[in-house]
Order: C-alpha cells, then structure tokens, then sequence
C-alpha cells in the first residue's frame, strides 16, 4: 500500500504538470464572419467583392468575326459537354457573393438607404451573372440564398427562363431604385454601378429575351421584353450620356474615367503598368492573334456611299451592292478593301503600312494573326508596351450599345422605325464617325435596303470585336447559317506579303487567306443553340438537372 | 521485420561483459564450497539445424567445474544432481540446463545474431521484440548510410514492407518525398504524412541526416501507434539518433562525393526534324506548311543561322540550338560529410555530431541548388542513484537557392522552346542585348540573370529528459521539456529582362516587368510538456508493465510577407527602394494546441502469453469546443508458440509467435485550424487585386464555407500477424494482414458548382484501406562469406465505402474521391488504334458521332464506343451510367516491393537492393503528350515515331497543332507505373588498418537509381505524380564514392 501512496503523489505530480494548460486558440489575423457585417464599411467591402469578382470578357472567338491563334470549339461546332466550367461555376461565385450581402447585411446597423444602397450593388451583379447563365445554358437552378453543405436546393433542378428572367428584372429595377444616378456617383466612386448601368442591362437583358423569343418562336409575349427594353433604353438616355467624340480614342486610356459619360459598365484596371495593381494583355493579345479579325466581319461595313456589298452575315451578296466594292478577285492590295469604307473601318483596322504594332504593318500570319487582318480597335501602344501590364479600362456596357438596343427593339416592336428613332440612335453614331450618309427610311427604300438588315450591320460597325457577335447569331437565330460558313482572311499580294511564302497559305481560287474552310466548322440546329451544362452539374445532382437537348 | 545490428552488437558486448563479471562472482563465491555426488555428465552441442559446435562453455552452477565443447559438440563433465549447467557461446544465447537423474545432456543453442534479444523502440519506451503485440518495423540507421540519398526517407524507399516513400521530383531541396505508412487513412491528403519523432520531437524527417540515425521504428498498427492518439491515424515513425558512448572517445566520419546523371528526360530535335513536324502538324490543321522546302534547308546549313527579317525590326533565326544542351548539364554533384564524436563514462557521456550536405541541380547557370547543415549534441548524466537527466539540442539548417523565375518554368523552356531560336542574337546586333529572346523568352538568359530566390529553413531543438528511478523498485518518472523552434526565410528578387527585336524600340519578350522582389518571413515553435510514470512489476512467471502519462503540446507560427515592386535599379533589392503604390504586406498567426492523458499496459506470461492495451485522450483546439475531447484505445496480443514446452520437439523453429490487434486512432492533424469559425479573407491578403479610385482598394469575402460540426476523423484499425524465426533464425519471416476502416472521414464534399464558394471538411464518409505485407530475410555464412537475401512486399487496396453518394466520373481522367471505388481511380476511353486511311475515319465517322473534333482522318486515333449508342461521350458522367468510358486502375500502386542480397567476405561488402512497384496507372498531362497544343511547344525526339502512311503503326498519332483530340483520357495513354528499380549498389572495402588506432577504415562506391525497367514513357521517371508534364524536374542517379573511418 505504502507503494501506491508514492505512486499516486508521482501521478499527482503529473497531473500538476498538465493542469493550466489551455488549448482554446483562436485565428488572430482572420475576422470571424460574425464579427464583421455591422458597418457602412463592412458592406461596401463586402460589396467590393462583387467589382473584383467582375471579369473583363476581353476576347470571344465563339463566332465568325473573330478568331483566335487556333480554332474555338463554339465557333466550329466540335465542342464535346465539359466536366465542369468557368462559365458556370464563376457565375454562381458570383451569385453566392451577392446571395451572401443580402443575408449577411440584415445584420448591419445602418439606415435602409445605405443598406440598400449595397444591396442593389449585390442584386446588379447577380443579375448581371443570371443573365450570363441565361444565355446560354437556358434554364438555370435559380438561388437567391446560400446554401449549406446539406442544402436540398443543392441538387435542384434547372427553374424555368421565364422565371430567371423575371428574377433579372426584379433585382434590376431594385437596382435601379436604390443606386444613385450617373450625375450623383462621384468621381471617387467611378467605377460602381449606377442606375444607369441598372436600366443599361435592363434594357440589354429586355431585348436579349424578346428578339429570342421572336425568332424561336419560344416566347408568347416576345413583345413584353422588347417594351422592356424600349423603356428601359429610354431611361438611359435621359441620365445625360454623351457619346466619346473620338470613336479610336474611346478604346484607349484617353476614354477611361469618368468624364467619358459613355462608359455605363466598366472594369477598372490600373493603376499604369508602372505601377502595377491589375492589369491585362490586351493589345499584345490584339499583336499576337487572339482577336484576329475576320474578312466576314470586313464585309458587313458598309461603303462611305452608305450602301452595302454583303449581307450582316458576311458571306451573301447584299440585294444592292455599292458602286464602291471591288470584288475580291480585283482587289489589287491589302487595302484595297479599307477603302472608301465607314470611317470605323479606319479606327478598327491597321492598314498595310499604317504603323502598327512593331512598325508598319505587313501582312502575315507568323505573328499569330491566322487572318493577316490586323485589328486596330483597343490598341494601345502604352498598353502593349509590357508583357499583362495593360492598364486601359474595360467597357462593359457603354451608352452606344443602348442607342442600337433602343433602335433595334423599336424595330421589331413594330416592324418599322421612325428617322426620328434613327437620328437619336443609328444616326448618332454615325455623326460621331464623320460617315455622312445616314440611315433613314427613305434611303432603305430607295436602295432597296432592309431596314432589319441595316440596323444589324449598324451593331457590327459599332460593336465589332467587342463581344457582342455570338449573342447577336444566337437570338437572332441565324447561328445556323452564318457559323458553318468558311471563315476568310486578307488578300495574299505577293508584292505586299514581304517575308511570306505563298506555300505557307492556304488560299482560295481570288487568292484569299481560307483561314477555317467549311468543312471544318459545323453548327447543330438541334443543338449548339444552347452550351452543355457541365456534366458534374448533372452527375451531382442526382439526375435532376437534365442535359440540354442532343448534348 | 529488421532489427538494428547495432544494438546487437552492443548487446552482445554488454552480454559478454556482464557473463564474465557474474562468472567471476560465481566463481568466488561457490569456491568454498565443497561439492558431493559428482557424476559425469555428457552430451553434445549444437546450433538449431542440428550442426556441432565447437569451443561451447559449460560451466556447472556453484562449483568449479566447467569445460568446453570439442570439435564435435561433445563435452563431459563432473556435476552433482540438480546443479545448474550453463551453456555458452559466442553468438548464441547462453542456455541453463538442470542435471536430472541421468547422464545425458543434449543441448542445441539458439543464434543471437538474429532477432530475438533485439529491442525495438515504442512510443514512451522500448520493448523487446519477441515481446511486441503490434506492427512494428525497425531498421537501423546502419543500413541507410552509405547511400547518395538526399534525406533519411530516400534511403528509406522500398526498405521496410508497408512504408511506401514516394517521391515528386529531382528538384534540389524539393524532392518531394513522402512517406505513406500502409496506404490511405485519410483523404485529406496534403496532411496524410505520418507523424514523425525524431527522439520524441516532431521534426521534418527530409531534413535528417542518414548518419545521425540510429534506428528507425515505424508504427504500424493502431496497438503500436495509438498511444499517440489524435496524430496517428497515418501511422508514426520514431527516429532514434545515436547518443553518447562509453569508453574511449569515439570519432566517425562518414563522407562521400557522388555525381548525379540526369535520367529519363525528353529529348529535343534538330530543327529541321523539328519543323518537319511542326509543317505536318500546321497542314493537318490548317492546310498549309509554315515553312518551304527552301527555308528547310536553310535550318539544315549550319553557315546561315538568321537574316534581318525582312518585313519587321526583326532578326530571322535558321539555327539550330538544342536549349537542353545549352541550359542543362547532365552530370551534377553530391556530397555529404559527417563527424560525430562520442565518449565519456556511465555516468555521464556525449555525442556531438555535425554533418554537410550539397546537392546541385540540373540547371547550368544560376542558382539551383540545396545545402544543408546538421548539428546535433547530446549528454547522458546519471546524477545519483535516483535521478538521470538527458539533454539533446540540435540545429539544422535547410538553404535552397533558385531561380527567381521558377526552375520549373525554366526546364519547362529548355524543353519546348524552338530550336531554331539561337542562344545569342547575332555579332551586328546593335541593341547591346547579349541573348536572343525573338521567338520566346530566352531560358538560358533567364537562368543567368533573371534573379534569385532564396528559402531558408532553420531549425533548433532542445529536449530535457529528467529521469527519477529506484525511489520505487520497478518504478521510473519521466518528464520532458522540448522545443522545437524555426525560422524561415524567404527571398526572390525577380530582375526585369527585355528581349528586343533588331533595335529597342521593337520589345519582343519581357519577364519580371516591373521587377519584384517578395519577403516572407515566419518564425514558428512548437512546445511539449509530457511526464509519464512507468512501472514494472513481476511476480513468479507473471510480469507487467504500466505506463502512465499526459502530455501537452503547442505551436505558433508568426508570419510577415511583404511584396515591393519597381526597384529604382535592377540590381539592388529592398523594399526601401520600391515604389510606394505598389507595396504590399500581409501577416499571418496559426496556431494549434492539444492536450493529451495516455497509457499502457503490458502483461507477460513466462514471456509465452502477451497482452496490451493502451489509450490515449486528446482534446484539441482545432475542433470546437464543445466537442474536442475523444478516447483511442488500443488492444493486442500475442501467443509466443515457440515458447510452449511441447515445441521442444520442432527445434528447427526458434521463434513462432501469432499476434492480433485492435484499437482507434484518431487524426486531428487533417483538420484545418479554425475550421470551425467562418473566417473572411481580406482582398489585401490576394494577388487578385481590386483597383478603385486609382489605388488598390480592399474586398472582403468568405473563400471556404465553416464547418461548425467538425468531430474527429477516426481510424480503426485491426492488424493480425505471425512472426517466424527458423533454422536458427537464419530465416526470418514475418506476415501480416491489416484492415482500417477511417470513419466521420474528413473529405469536402463533392457539392455541384451552384454552392459557390469551396466546401469546408467535413466528417462524410467512410474509407476501408486494407492489405498484407510479408517480409522474408535470410541470413547465414558459407566458409568466410557472410551473406544475407531479404524480400519484402506490401500489398495495399482502398475503397471508399461511403462518401456523399454524388458519384461524378465527369469526362474521364483522374478521379479523386467516389463511393465504391479507390482514392484517384483512373478513367478514359477505350481505344483501337489509329484509322489508317481517311476513309476508315470518314467511315467511322458516319457511324459513330466523334465530339472531340470535327474531321478524323488517317492517323487520328479512334475511340470506341462501348456502349453502341452511336457516339463516343461521357453517358451521364457517373460510374453506372459511364457512357464509354472504362476504369482504367489507380494511381496508386497497389504492390510496393524490396529485394535485397548483400554479402561480406574478408574485408569487401557488397549489397545490392532492388526496389519496384506494380499495378499503377496514372495520365500524363495532354499538352506535354500532344506537342503544338499550343504553337510555342515544341515536340521531342519521342514525338518522330507519329502516324504517316509510312509509319502505320506509329507510337504517336499524326501531327496536329492547337487540338488534343487525340490525347484524351484513354487506354492508350494510361501509363502502366510498374516498375523494377536498382534502388542502390554498393561495394565495400574495409582497409585492415592498426585496430589500436582505427576501428574500422572503409571505402565504398555506391549506386542509387542506377536502373530501372519499366513501360512508362521514357522520357519520364514511373515515380512522377499523375498528371506529369513538361515542367517535370528530372529525376537522376547517382555514383557515390565514400569513405566511413571510426577511431
């Protein structure tokens, strides 16, 4: 016994060791989520999220105006259902970050007006990524919570377009009541959304939907969505935008800030590539081929006479051609077809010996450019000086998108446009160029124009290689006829192409760079109208998110 | 299972001694007496297997007598009934027999020089092996050294059964080893190391040096580990360093100087093959060649190698430049040296030890390298009967140096970087640019002048063992004080490089722009506090043991990161220097604390019947609070059959046990801090930057979800065994068959994207990992020839028996985690070749919908569809529904294996050690096999055996630029990981030296990796990771030539 006595003073002595030791620890360089979300502060930096999660969306090769170093699956038709995608697991990150300000910012002690100040920030951008969705994947599961691991909405099934897109309108007009305008966004704040930016995707989401649902026939009140956009468009224009007067300056550093009121949406990047914060790789991207313009983009512009040689889809014989064109066979130089052309021809394309990227240019493909068509629009020789240290600002939504958007939904609206609709829109931008022949109903009748036709051609002058091409093919359900097309490039001069074999080139009978022949490029009409939603949507789901069609 | 030599030695020594000193006594004492009925007694000696031996002692108990053996086993002697004969000798374990009523004694003695006494160390203690109940493996440090291995776990590899070392790359000081102890326990992966104490300190086991260890004992099963609870889910390894000796003073030095000859690594083409290939692939892809016959030529005439470019402020290169040749040396060095000095008395001695080591990497120029720098002291001091300290301090230091631009990036160059490009621009360039950076960055450039990273990694020990004895008989009190303390410093200086065209107004490649440098700086301890009572106590044939402890264990890192860029010059780094705007900085606190009470209990029968159990109870910080506490116990047992009376008639088996064991661990180290908490990241922390109003402007966010039910991630493990020691334990065989079940396994769920934002752990799911090893070692002498075969095997499999039912195979490739099937199982399509004329394609084509492009033609590959739904696709992505996709294996092999012969006759050593695995598979990544994914990635020499119609049954497809269609996950590229590897060669020399002045004085020349078979694409070593690619640093072998010399 005296042996256990000693031994449990031994164990005592032990325990003594260990008592007073404590393992609570705490993170002492993180805040705890119940910490924060009290002040003004706290939700602008949680709104802030919402800016930085913002993506610039600089190149997109998934129709024929552009192409990129090599073939984009979209484009060609040869895309097989992904596992998973950016396109849609970064939109939800961004759904999740606005879903989150929403709960989370209940617990704010601030005023209603600033509460729903950042609250509209969070319902812009998650409408901005819902329509994103929309486009194309179609019906999407629509969450307006955060979930948890267990969540049963986690293995939801898609909700219907028309209720997403209902979704979109909402939290725009919510935007749209608790953001400050244009006017009232002071320069220190440049850069978040106003209520114009609210009624700007509004407008772009209304006519989006309604020319959809026109052309596929899949929408019964098509009409609604286009008065969406109409009254929304109109709203824009009453918040005192005004065109950048330099169409070639709008796309550099000299149409950044917020004295250029075109800019409506924009992704800012900085602060000089010196000073590096954020940057991007644009104009050497432009340099090396990842936005090679196409020769059927070339064609849609029309002649400085106001008239056409080809149809909006860049391969057709227009029914009037100008007696400007000179068909391709005749074309005699590189230039030949820049001339006489809309002045946007000028600001978004180098011409042959027009200083360029590396002085003046030549036309080649061993840069990367696989058309030899330089682009010109968004180049920026400060931007191109440093390897992603391009600094220009990101347009995302800028007032001449909401003229076209109003011209184009007045026009299907009601089969017909007044010149006075023209002037404020079409005719604006085309003041704003120096192109003298506008656009009126008299001019289409007289050349036996189509004035659908012409308003279209209007969002490739202006719009060219902005982005827009693929949406526009898609609701305008053209996709099938305009995608399978060959894709072209310059003019092979043997006397111009200093440098290059022919040998090298792939060309047609005129001599043609054929930069992606027919054959290679397809488009189902029973398919590719939609994207595949990403197969892990569907494996994890439990078999309730359903593939879309023939994918 | 291998047991220290060392010790043997030393406890043979000890043995001897302690036999004369009690011989001595005997003798004194038993002097006096007079003895009575004496008769003769007589036999014969022998070893297990029957054989005479000679020169055996016989000594009779209290008297004079004793004699010896002659060369037949015979003795006889005079002893009176019920004296006590003790039998002895040399190399065997002394055996006692009692003289009965006859006359005859046959006696057949057991070897030593095999296991039997050996002891093996556990955690808080040792035991002797014949004693043990759990999985336990044990080698010692002696059959490590020697080898031109970076680290302790190199030499590791393939050594012990169940102790699977993998390895990443060749990279110095990044080699990327890891030991996976019995497979899978966890699916966190990233924290799936077992836990390793080198003399009870946790301590990165990559960071030791061979010749410090004494023995390694690795913790197998959860009766053997469970004592260390929370932290031993993935197995536990103890290193025991070598401590202070008695005696003279001791001094080793073990040195070698090896080189590295880089091995299996892509190959590059002249240029004109080069552009061959790159014109096949240009005019499947587009129609048109990039260059003309002319041009061809041009490559091939080594007097023309550029011209001004005539349409830009361009030169034009026809070289022919092999970067890997310029950029890379096969043969590298090596070298490691070491001191110890030991010496002192009983009661108080020491070791000091120091060593270097150095390693150069691949590249030519620049920094690419690692060194290292060991210290280590120890003192044993016995202060009185009663109290013994031990303190152990130890200093190591890890210094890595590399290129500021990233080593990988630079190989990744040096491998697919044009050929045509020349190293330097030519003699009339004016823009005093010295390199050619025209068609990409310049690698060779690059590695000269583009800067310098550092990483250094410091460490110091410090341990107290205060020991209290025979204040209790059988009683002893530990306590122990350790610390483990680093610093870490990390430094690059990214220095800007421009490359121009054929003036400076013509910038065609810049990195580092504007140049940068970046500082992390942390400083990190780790604490322990432990005190456990062991008690012995034996009564009759029943012996116990009891241990009984707590301990308590903390860790703070201190981190402070701080990035600058624009330096106002290219050559002068600090921060002070930098621009204002462009500063950042960012700090960072972990920490983690557990407390822990833990015991053992050993019964022992007449050393026939063997039980234990243990326990341990952790409480951690990491879980929340509510919750944090939870018990492991283990329970085993043994039956040594060898030691029942009625096994005196199998004499030929000198040790037979069967063992089984039970018990819970726990795995704490898998879960995340704070994981509990919901934190929120700040946007300043990122390198994603937000600009606002000019200036970078903070965001907010939650990046992972908060896991607030986190429990304990649990391990059970059952283990069954059987130790065999035959023909004198000349062979010894042990097998055992083990199966874990890992349950509430900590895993991210597999949610689809609409969450959101990242999945916290959390406990889901239900891992089964299970397997056999077998270890079979010989060991025996021919004349003068001393020669030992050893051969071990593991065989390990995993499923995962529950997860979260979302089972996604997606489009094929490597899938990590899914119900019913192992960790990382491989998946792809089917295929049956190429089609060989356009018309077979276009064929197939109309019959099967082909979605990965748009045009097969001759020489593509063709999948195929399995299902016969009429198009190759995915199904629905699930393993019930895989459309036609296939299991392809894991990637992880199933079988690990070792083999090894080693023999010594008169002075020379030689050991030769293979080492393998089969049944793996794993996928190289698609842009390293299809070249031209991306224009700027130039193919290898392996890419010339592609599909022409010439070469129809090409390894390789046709050429084809900017597509992978041909490269998807498939059957064609698994690659099948087997492999046989000689591990290592080594032939000795020990010179006969004076022995008065020298203890030993050995030369060697030894081989690691010298060779290897196996059907992994060449140009690749079968031990990378899955997902290999371009940016892979080579692996190499190694010729050491060494010398180890003990005075």
């Amino acid at each position: 016994m005296k042996k256990f006595k000693q031994l449990s003073i031994y164990i005592f002595i032990g325990g003594l060791l260990l008592t007073g030791c404590k393992i609570d620890r705490l993170p002492e360089t993180e805040i705890t989520d119940p910490n924060f979300w009290n002040t003004e502060t706290d939700l602008m930096n949680a709104a802030n999220r919402l800016y930085q999660q913002l993506p610039g969306d600089w190149i997109d090769n998934r129709a024929e105006d552009a192409v990129n170093t090599a073939p984009n699956v979209v484009s060609t038709g040869t895309r097989s259902a992904p596992n998973t995608s950016g396109d849609w697991s970064d939109r939800y990150s961004e759904i999740f970050t606005a879903n989150n300000i929403l709960e989370k910012g209940l617990n704010a002690k601030v005023s209603d007006v600033v509460r729903n100040r950042y609250f509209a920030e969070a319902r812009f951008f998650r409408a901005y990524s819902y329509f994103k969705l929309l486009k194309i994947y179609g019906d999407v599961p629509l969450l307006l919570k955060t979930l948890l691991v267990n969540s049963p909405e986690l293995t939801m099934a898609r909700t219907p377009r028309a209720q997403v897109v209902q979704q979109i309108y909402d939290d725009l007009d919510f935007a749209a009541l608790w953001l400050p305008t244009r006017a009232a966004l002071t320069a220190a704040q440049f850069g978040r959304v106003t209520k114009s930016a609210a009624w700007a995707l509004k407008a772009r989401v209304g006519l989006y939907e309604g020319t959809r649902g026109k052309f596929h026939g899949t929408v019964a009140n098509w009409q609604s969505h286009l008065n969406i956009a109409v009254a929304a468009a109109t709203s824009v224009m009453a918040e005192g935008h005004v065109l950048f007067s330099n169409y070639g300056n709008l796309f550099t550093q000299a149409g950044e800030g917020p004295t250029n009121t075109e800019n409506i949406l924009v992704k800012i990047y900085g602060v000089s590539n010196a000073n590096l914060l954020l940057g991007h790789n644009h104009s050497r991207n432009l340099e090396n081929g990842q936005l090679a313009p196409t020769r059927n983009l070339l064609r849609q512009y029309l002649y400085s006479d106001g008239l056409p040689a080809f149809n909006v889809d860049g391969t057709t014989a227009s029914a009037t051609r100008s007696p400007l064109f000179v068909p391709e066979a005749n074309e005699t130089s590189y230039n030949t077809i820049l001339d006489n052309r809309d002045p946007r021809v000028s600001f978004s394309y180098f011409r042959a010996g027009e200083v360029a990227y590396q002085g003046p240019w030549i036309p080649k493909t061993s840069l990367g450019i696989r058309t030899a068509i330089a682009p010109k629009k968004g180049f920026s020789t400060v931007d191109q000086a440093i390897t992603n240290a391009a600094t220009t600002d990101r347009m995302l939504i800028r007032y001449a998108e909401i003229l076209l958007i109003y011209a184009e939904a007045k026009y299907e609206l009601n089969g017909a446009i007044s010149d006075a609709d023209l002037n404020i829109t079409v005719n604006a931008l085309r003041t704003r160029v120096g192109f003298a022949p506008k656009l009126t109903n008299a001019f289409v009748t007289a050349n036996n124009l189509d004035m659908r036709e012409e308003i279209r051609r209007e969002r490739s002058a202006e719009l060219g290689m902005e982005g827009f091409r693929y949406d526009d093919l898609i609701r305008w359900k053209v996709a099938e006829t305009v995608l399978p097309k060959e894709l072209l490039g310059a003019k092979f001069i043997t006397a111009e192409w200093v440098g290059t074999m022919q040998s090298s080139l792939n060309l047609n009978a005129d001599k043609i760079l054929i930069v992606e022949p027919a054959s290679t490029r397809t488009f189902r009409i029973d398919r590719d109208y939609l994207y595949p939603v990403p197969i892990n949507e569907i494996s994890l789901s439990g078999g309730n998110v359903i593939q879309n069609p023939n994918w | 299972m291998r047991v220290s030599t060392n010790f043997n030695v030393r406890k043979f020594y000890c043995g001897k001694w302690l036999l004369s000193f009690s011989l001595l006594l005997i003798f004194q004492c038993t002097s006096s007496l007079l003895s009575a009925q004496l008769k003769k007694v007589e036999g014969t000696v022998t070893d297990s297997t029957g054989k005479p031996l000679e020169r055996v002692s016989v000594i009779v108990s209290n008297s004079k007598n004793g004699g010896t053996t002659n060369n037949k086993g015979y003795y006889s002697i005079m002893a009176e009934q019920g004296a006590v004969l003790t039998f002895s000798f040399t190399g065997y374990n002394s055996k006692t027999e009692v003289v009965g009523s006859g006359t005859v004694i046959n006696i057949w003695l057991t070897s030593t020089s095999q296991t039997i006494d050996a002891v093996v160390v556990v955690g808080y203690g040792t035991q002797r092996k014949v004693n043990l109940t759990g999985a336990v493996a044990q080698v010692s440090g002696k059959e490590l050294t020697n080898r031109p291995v970076p680290n302790v776990t190199g030499a590791l590899q393939g050594v012990l059964p169940g102790v699977t070392v993998l390895r990443g790359s060749g990279k110095p000081g990044a080699e990327g080893y890891g030991i996976r102890i019995r497979g899978f326990s966890t699916t966190v992966t990233s924290n799936a190391s077992a836990l390793v104490l080198v003399d009870g300190i946790e301590q990165d086991i990559n960071l030791l040096d061979p010749s410090d260890v004494e023995s390694i004992s690795v913790l197998k099963d959860a009766s053997a580990s469970a004592i260390y609870g929370a932290r031993a889910a993935a197995g536990v390894i103890l290193v025991t360093t070598k401590e202070g000796s008695t005696g003279k003073t001791r001094i080793s030095i073990n040195s070698y100087y090896g080189i590295n000859i880089t091995a299996r690594q892509p190959e590059r083409l002249d240029s004109w093959d080069e552009q061959t290939l790159i014109d096949e692939a240009r005019f499947n892809a587009t129609g048109a060649r990039e260059f003309s016959a002319e041009q061809i030529e041009w490559l091939k005439n080594p007097n023309f190698s550029y011209r001004p470019n005539p349409t830009a402020d361009r030169w034009e290169y026809y070289g022919n430049n092999n970067w890997l040749k310029e950029g890379m040396d096969k043969i590298n060095h090596q070298q490691n040296h070491s001191l110890s000095i030991s010496g002192g008395e009983q009661k108080l001695n020491y070791l000091i030890s120091g060593s270097y080591y150095k390693r150069d990497g691949v590249l030519r120029y620049g920094p690419d390298d690692n060194s290292r720098y060991n210290f280590k002291a120890n003192v044993n001091a016995e202060l009185n009967k009663f109290i013994s300290l031990k303190f152990t301090t130890g200093y190591i230091g890890s210094f890595t140096r590399e290129n500021s631009y990233g080593t990988e990036q630079i190989i990744n160059r040096l491998y697919r970087s044009r050929t045509r490009q020349s190293l330097y621009v030519p003699a009339e360039d004016v823009t005093g640019q010295k390199f050619n950076g025209d068609l990409q960055v310049n690698a060779v450039d690059i590695e000269q002048n583009a800067g310098m990273e550092t990483r250094d990694y410091e460490t110091f020990t410090t341990k107290l063992n205060f020991q209290i004895k025979n204040v209790i008989k059988g009683l002893t009190l530990d306590v122990i004080g350790w610390r483990n303390q680093n610093n870490y410093n990390m430094e690059n200086n990214s220095r800007t490089l421009f490359w121009y065209g054929r003036s400076v107004n013509t910038v065609r490649f810049s990195i580092n722009t504007p140049n940068t440098m970046s500082l992390i700086k942390n400083k990190a301890y780790q604490n322990n506090l432990q005190g456990y009572l062991t008690y012995n106590y034996k009564i009759k044939n029943h012996s116990f043991t009891m241990l009984q402890g707590g301990s308590y264990e903390e860790y703070r890192k201190d981190e402070v990161a701080a990035t600058g860029q624009s330096m106002i010059n290219n050559d002068f780094f600090t921060l002070n220097f930098s621009d204002p705007l462009t500063k950042t900085s960012r700090d960072l606190v972990q920490t983690w604390a557990i407390a822990s009470a833990f015991g053992r209990f050993n019964y022992n029968f007449k050393g026939r019947y063997l039980l234990e159990a243990s326990y341990r109870y952790d409480g951690s910080s990491r879980l929340v609070p509510t919750d944090r506490w939870r018990l492991f116990p283990s329970f085993s047992s043994g039956w040594r059959i060898s030691e029942e009376p009625f096994m005196d008639n199998f004499r030929f088996i000198d040790n037979l046990k069967v063992r089984g064991s039970w018990g819970k661990l726990g795995n704490s180290d898998a879960l995340g801090l704070y994981d509990y908490l919901p934190l929120l990241a700040s946007g300043l922390t990122s390198t994603n930057n937000l600009v606002l109003n000019g200036s970078r402007t903070q965001y907010i966010y939650q990046s992972i979800m908060a896991s607030p039910d986190l429990t304990w991630e649990t391990v059970g493990q059952s283990n069954i065994g059987i130790d065999l020691g035959v023909l004198g334990n000349r062979l010894n065989i042990t097998a055992d068959y083990y199966q874990k079940i890992t349950t509430d396994l900590l895993s991210r769920p597999n949610l689809p994207n609409i969450i959101g934002v990242t999945p916290g752990f959390i406990n889901l799911g239900k891992l089964k990992s299970w397997g056999t090893e077998l270890d079979f070692k010989w060991k025996d002498k021919m004349g003068k020839l001393d020669y030992h075969v050893g051969f071990n095997i593991s065989d390990n499999q995993n499923k995962l028996l529950a997860y979260d039912r979302r089972r996604s195979i997606g489009t094929g490739g490597v899938v990590g985690l899914m119900e019913g099937y192992a960790m990382n199982s491989v998946w792809g399509y089917k295929t049956d070749g190429f089609f060989q004329t356009d018309a077979e394609a276009t064929a197939y084509k109309a019959k099967v919908a082909y979605p990965f492009f748009a045009n097969p033609k001759a020489g593509d590959v063709k999948y195929l569809d399995l299902n016969g739904d009429g198009k190759i696709d995915p199904g629905a992505g699930t393993p019930d529904n895989p459309g036609d996709l296939v299991y392809l294996g894991t990637t992880n092999a199933r079988y690990t294996y070792g083999f090894n012969i080693g023999a010594l006759w008169k002075g020379f050593d030689f050991s030769v050690f293979f080492q393998g695995a089969l049944k793996r598979s794993f996928l190289i990544s698609e842009e390293t096999l299809s070249p031209m994914l991306g224009t700027a990635d130039m193919p290898w020499t392996i890419h010339m055996d592609r599909w022409t119609p010439e070469n129809p049954n090409a390894f390789f497809p046709r050429m084809y630029q900017t597509s992978a269609h041909n490269y998807r996950p498939s059957d064609r590229w698994t690659q099948n990981g087997s492999y046989i590897r000689l591990k290592n060669i080594q032939l000795g020399y020990s010179i006969p030296v004076n022995k008065k002045y020298f203890r030993e004085l050995k030369v060697y020349v030894s081989g690691q990796d010298l060779w290897e078979s196996t059907k992994v694409l060449s140009v690749f070593d079968p031990e990378v990771s899955n997902n290999i690619g371009a940016t892979a640093y080579p692996f190499y072998r190694s010729v050491a030539f060494g010398i180890n010399i003990s005075l």
